[in-house]
């Protein structure tokens, strides 16, 4: 196992992190430039309407928007390496700061999302695949079909106004109670409340959590639910299911452990990239549960044209991205040994 | 106490502000506030302002003086960020003195009528505090970043308000809580601490008001969320009068608004009624500026939808015959419920005389791109106004004045010789100190720019807010100055926590 390990993080885990850095510099060149292309003077923007147009040119000098976009970009590389992203022109202090700030809560929602989802394809997927024409299936695929179709935010208002709203089961916003007060440790404030021993807080956090999470989770779920379930239908229908079963081994052993593990190959990827793109995409559920995330944050750089925020936050985006398929394929050559043996 | 708001509440409640403005007998007056007393000399262009004694600043402790209020007001002018544009065209920043330790003396670049009211935007902060945290480099010359970068991070308020900055969660929410220092007077049960968030949409807000959790809610829900929230025991819809007005702007140099008589048939293509139905949260204008200011004069002829009218008007234009050749465009946002509608009565009334009128959807972004220039393409650019303070020049000022040319408040772009009258006729309103005079003059710049026809004026802004009815609110019952962030003066609230009690069902 260990020598497995050790060869995927040479043969995968290495490659996989230098294409993944060439990508991020291709990505900063291209949302660097867009940002800039964008309408609206940033500057003015951050300043306002009325402020004297000297104050404003000045500001524009002092962030080298005076100066042609690949002089902007050197000024930016340059500060990078000394692990500045600039100024944001919406909340005036460095991006670095802004991303510190905002980046547990939405980590923490992909975390928990990241958790749902998975249970609940590895739930829906083999139980509907198992059964092909069951009317457990048959109710698997109606709610596949509906969660495909109902987006995170519209899930994420339905389930607020079902659970909060109605049945009060759920907080309808925020990260904690009134009243509860984690100090910030590592911004995950379930962890947070842990490393404090803070129980209470603990299930606080986890019960602010469920509903958000559970909205974003729906959809992908839903989706990798039909993915598996396909994989697995057409995996129990192999000959070498049939001869598993033949030898009379359990229905359960032959699915969960023979039929399983090769439908996981086709689904991993797609839970890799949906748990990825929460990164972008949770900014509706944010907003709706009042969520103080990267995701809320990134949109509303855009709106003020905050041209370091866009491109610090395109950047985290990138990098998670990168992350998380490094993670995927590692899990992949773990599962599949034709990837590990350099084959299929 | 909960209160959906944004940033105009906490500065509100957070910082004093050197004169303030108060609703009394059916009107809104200037009153002392950190200045006890002031005065006008040498013609308007002098003013004294003698400071209260003992107010303290939060955290710090320290007392105000008068240097504080000489760097707050250089500060705000310098800057001329949020409300210090007020500011600018008056203050001398090199004549802003503090004569004693209490005594603050402000030379103006002219005379001028309102500084009372301008005074009122004057936020005194703490300059020791502010000035330790200065950070170079910053747009402001010599003052660098006037310790914006500092206070925008949200470590301490430097206020002397009535309630001081207690958390900042970025993104979340802003706890307040009451300044036991302060110098002023509290409502007797005053909330002992306000939480400010942003939330604007209508579950969350129907959620957390059916819980009481939230006490206030925001103004920027959809009418029916009002309907709905009216509905839930305990819970009333507040009317708040502001001093806004929602405008439909024509550019006047682009054909075939150029021609005054196609801008008056327009006047006469708008469906105002039915416009109130699809916006409720409207009052039919009576002038052009919002009927609750002072010094209002009314439209000095009628304005109603008339068709036929219209047609009148529109043959008396020059581009009669030919106005199919000079298709318009008016523009809607996406987040606004319901403001395409307004695009599509209008274009489908001037369809029956001839005119084209597209309907784009533009965004927030290219909006503010669109009004830098004259030559955008916008014909006809929809916008709520809200002016600062209660005179009916203030809207005059924002909205008119070649000052607002490239920003959001003024679309018209009038000629120059046009422009240049209308700023000699606004500016002399300002510069005019006696009250009375003033508004008269008001009054003849009201006549003048309604003449102009240069908006279909399409209703005064009334403001919902849904409140829990255990708070006694002044602003409910009318009794507010009509700037945001002055309806919600927490101060002045009282709790009910009985009934509040009552409506969880814990009594």
């Amino acid at each position: 196992m260990i020598r497995h390990i050790k060869k995927i993080v040479k043969s995968t885990v290495f490659k996989r992190a230098i294409a993944s850095l060439l990508a991020l510099f291709g990505l900063s060149l291209i949302i660097f430039t867009l940002a800039r292309i964008m309408p609206g003077d940033p500057a003015r923007m951050a300043l306002g309407p009325r402020a004297p147009e000297e104050i404003v040119q000045r500001y524009r000098e002092l962030l080298h928007l005076d100066k042609p976009i690949y002089v902007q970009y050197y000024y930016w590389i340059r500060d990078l390496f000394q692990g500045k992203l600039g100024i944001s022109l919406a909340s005036f202090r460095e991006v670095t700061v802004d991303i510190a700030e905002f980046l547990p809560a939405t980590l923490e929602l992909m975390i928990f999302t990241a958790i749902i989802q998975v249970a609940g394809t590895l739930i829906f997927g083999t139980l509907s695949g198992s059964r092909p024409g069951s009317i457990i299936d048959g109710a698997l695929r109606v709610f596949a079909y509906v969660g495909i179709c109902i987006p995170a935010f519209a899930w994420g208002l339905i389930l607020q106004f079902i659970f909060s709203y109605t049945l009060g089961w759920f907080p309808a916003t925020e990260r904690l109670s009134p009243g509860i007060r984690v100090p910030r440790v590592t911004g995950l404030m379930t962890l947070d409340a842990l490393i404090n021993g803070n129980l209470n807080a603990f299930v606080d956090a986890v019960w602010h959590l469920f509903l958000p999470s559970l909205a974003l989770a729906l959809g992908a779920m839903a989706q990798e639910a039909r993915i598996l379930r396909s994989a697995m239908v057409e995996n129990i229908g192999k000959d070498y299911v049939l001869t598993f079963m033949s030898h009379g081994l359990p229905y359960r052993t032959v699915y969960f452990k023979y039929a399983l593990k090769p439908s996981l190959v086709s689904t991993i990827p797609v839970m890799g990239l949906d748990i990825a793109a929460l990164i972008a995409n949770a900014f509706m559920v944010e907003t709706i549960y009042n969520w103080p995330g990267l995701s809320k944050f990134g949109i509303m750089a855009m709106f003020r044209k905050d041209l370091n925020g866009i491109v610090g936050v395109v950047l985290v985006a990138g990098l998670v991205y990168s992350i998380t398929n490094i993670i995927v394929d590692v899990i992949l050559t773990l599962v599949d040994p034709r990837i590990r043996h350099g084959g299929g | 106490m909960a209160h959906d708001e944004s940033g105009r509440a906490y500065i509100h409640n957070v910082y004093d502000t050197l004169l303030s403005m108060e609703y009394r007998g059916g009107t809104v007056v200037v009153i002392p506030w950190l200045a006890e007393r002031w005065e006008a000399t040498e013609g308007g262009l002098v003013w004294t302002f003698y400071l209260r004694k003992g107010v303290k600043f939060h955290y710090s402790g320290r007392e105000m003086t008068a240097d504080d209020v000489v760097f707050s007001i250089l500060r705000e002018t310098i800057m001329a960020e949020g409300m210090g544009y007020l500011l600018v065209p008056w203050v001398d920043v090199n004549k802003v003195v503090a004569i004693d330790r209490y005594t603050v003396q402000v030379t103006l670049k002219k005379p001028c009528g309102v500084f009372e009211y301008l005074a009122s935007y004057i936020y005194v902060v703490d300059s020791e505090e502010v000035k330790k945290n200065i950070r170079c480099p910053g747009p402001y010359g010599e003052w660098c970043d006037f310790g914006k970068g500092w206070l925008m991070e949200g470590h301490r308020s430097v206020g002397t308000g009535p309630y001081m900055l207690a958390e900042y969660v970025p993104g979340s929410h802003v706890l307040i809580v009451k300044n036991k220092d302060w110098w002023g007077t509290f409502a007797p049960r005053a909330p002992e601490k306000v939480k400010i968030v942003a939330i604007i949409d209508p579950v969350p807000t129907l959620t957390l008001m059916s819980k009481r959790e939230l006490d206030i809610s925001t103004i920027w829900l959809p009418p029916e969320t009002y309907e709905e929230l009216d509905k839930i025991e305990g819970i009333d819809v507040a009317r708040l009068r502001l001093y806004g007005m929602y405008y439909l702007m024509m550019n006047t140099r682009k054909p075939p608004l150029d021609d005054i008589q196609v801008r008056k048939a327009l006047f006469y293509l708008f469906d105002y009624d039915t416009f109130l139905k699809l916006m409720p949260q409207h009052e039919k204008a009576t002038s052009i500026v919002p009927s609750n200011m002072i010094g209002v004069c009314p439209f000095p002829e009628p304005v109603e939808f008339n068709i036929e009218k219209a047609r009148e008007e529109l043959m008396k234009s020059k581009y009669w015959g030919q106005l199919d050749k000079y298709p318009m465009d008016i523009t809607w946002r996406a987040p606004v419920p319901g403001e395409d509608r307004v695009g599509y009565l209008l274009a489908t009334a001037a369809e029956q005389v001839g005119l084209k009128i597209n309907i784009e959807k533009l965004d927030w972004l290219f909006v503010v791109e669109a009004m830098t220039r004259w030559d955008t393409p916008n014909e006809i650019e929809p916008m709520w106004i809200t002016a600062d303070y209660p005179e009916a020049i203030s809207m005059i000022y924002l909205r008119w004045h070649s000052s607002s040319h490239g920003t959001v408040n003024q679309n018209e772009w009038f000629t120059e010789d046009i422009q240049k009258e209308l700023d000699a006729k606004i500016e002399d309103a300002l510069a005019t100190l006696n009250k009375e005079e003033r508004l008269r003059k008001t009054c003849e710049l009201i006549r003048y720019i309604f003449y102009l026809y240069p908006s279909i004026f399409a209703g005064d802004f009334i403001g919902f807010k849904a409140y829990q009815t255990y708070i006694e609110w002044p602003s409910a019952r009318g009794e507010m100055v009509g700037v945001f962030g002055w309806d919600v003066e927490y101060w002045k609230m009282n709790l009910n926590l009985e009934e509040k009690a009552r409506l969880l069902g814990m009594k």
